[in-house]
């Protein structure tokens, strides 16, 4: 190989690196905003009712009723 | 150049399409998206004043429950929540005494920023607006029955929207929707007026017995 072709492969690794190191990084911080977001409904829903579907809302207006006098 | 030089430029290229082909098929999507959005907006135009008519008309019938039936009728044909006319008080408000009303009608008001949260923030949004000090109804110290009968009242305005919801999307039909929001009312007004647990749980098991009913013909529908 002469002096051109090396410095062109360089290169091309140089821009193959680059591109595996963007997606690679795209998926880790979606992949630590997820644990994040689970992590923080874990902790909350230990004290907080998430409450979403109907039955879920029943059964909280069926306890609370008993505190009113 | 030789083989390894040609190969390495080729896979280059490839993954360098493949990025930017990522990117440009999300904005085609959105952009796809918006379109059909805006063309959906235009065919179900209704004139602001043909709507405002329709709102105005809700409010002309004497009973509460055909007035309820009115509005889910207009949720049902405009697809959008009904917005009610500025000088018109929530009906649970309405039967209460002139101070009462005044506090019903500001704690509507201020419940509504909560019914756009999810999960748990919505319920933490409910309990903040219920003045919970702790997590629980029964950590409480001070004041349980006020607070519990303001969060009983912001969950039942949740399940109202739950209806309504399933109203706009074409799930359930108005008469049985009206149904449901009437007898949630009813219940909504003996909180706001005092009334004890013991008069209260009747009326919330006609409900729950409303929405199973509701529940299990959408689910034959399905079927």
């Amino acid at each position: 190989m002469n002096k051109k072709n090396i410095i062109i492969l360089v290169v091309i690794l140089l821009i193959l690196v680059l591109a595996l190191s963007y997606i690679s990084m795209n998926k880790t911080t979606s992949v630590v905003e997820d644990k994040n977001s689970n992590s923080e409904s874990g902790t909350d829903s230990e004290v907080y009712n998430a409450a979403d579907t109907t039955d879920d809302v029943l059964n909280e207006i069926d306890n609370s009723l008993n505190y009113i006098e | 150049m030789n083989k390894i030089t040609y190969f390495s430029g080729f896979l280059a290229l490839v993954l360098i399409s493949s990025v930017i082909a990522a990117g440009s098929s999300a904005s085609d999507k959105i952009e796809n998206n918006f379109k059909i959005d805006k063309k959906l907006e235009e065919t179900n135009k209704k004139s602001d004043n043909e709507k405002r008519k329709m709102r105005e008309k809700c409010e002309e019938y004497e009973n509460r429950k055909e007035r309820i039936k009115c509005r889910l009728d207009y949720i049902k044909e405009n697809k959008e929540n009904f917005e009610a006319l500025y000088n018109k008080i929530p009906e649970s408000c309405r039967n209460l005494d002139f101070e009462n009303r005044g506090k019903c009608v500001s704690f509507y008001q201020k419940s509504q920023a909560c019914y756009e949260k999810n999960g748990i923030e919505k319920n933490k949004c409910f309990k903040r607006i219920a003045n919970f000090a702790k997590a629980n109804l029964k950590d409480e110290k001070e004041g349980k029955n006020q607070k519990a009968r303001d969060y009983v009242i912001l969950l039942l305005y949740d399940i109202q929207e739950k209806v309504e919801e399933a109203i706009k999307n074409q799930k359930i039909d108005a008469e049985k929707g009206s149904d449901i929001i009437n007898k949630i009312t009813e219940i909504k007004e003996d909180i706001l007026s005092g009334k004890t647990k013991n008069e209260i749980k009747p009326k919330f098991a006609e409900l729950k017995e409303l929405l199973k009913k509701l529940k299990s013909s959408i689910d034959k529908k399905n079927e």
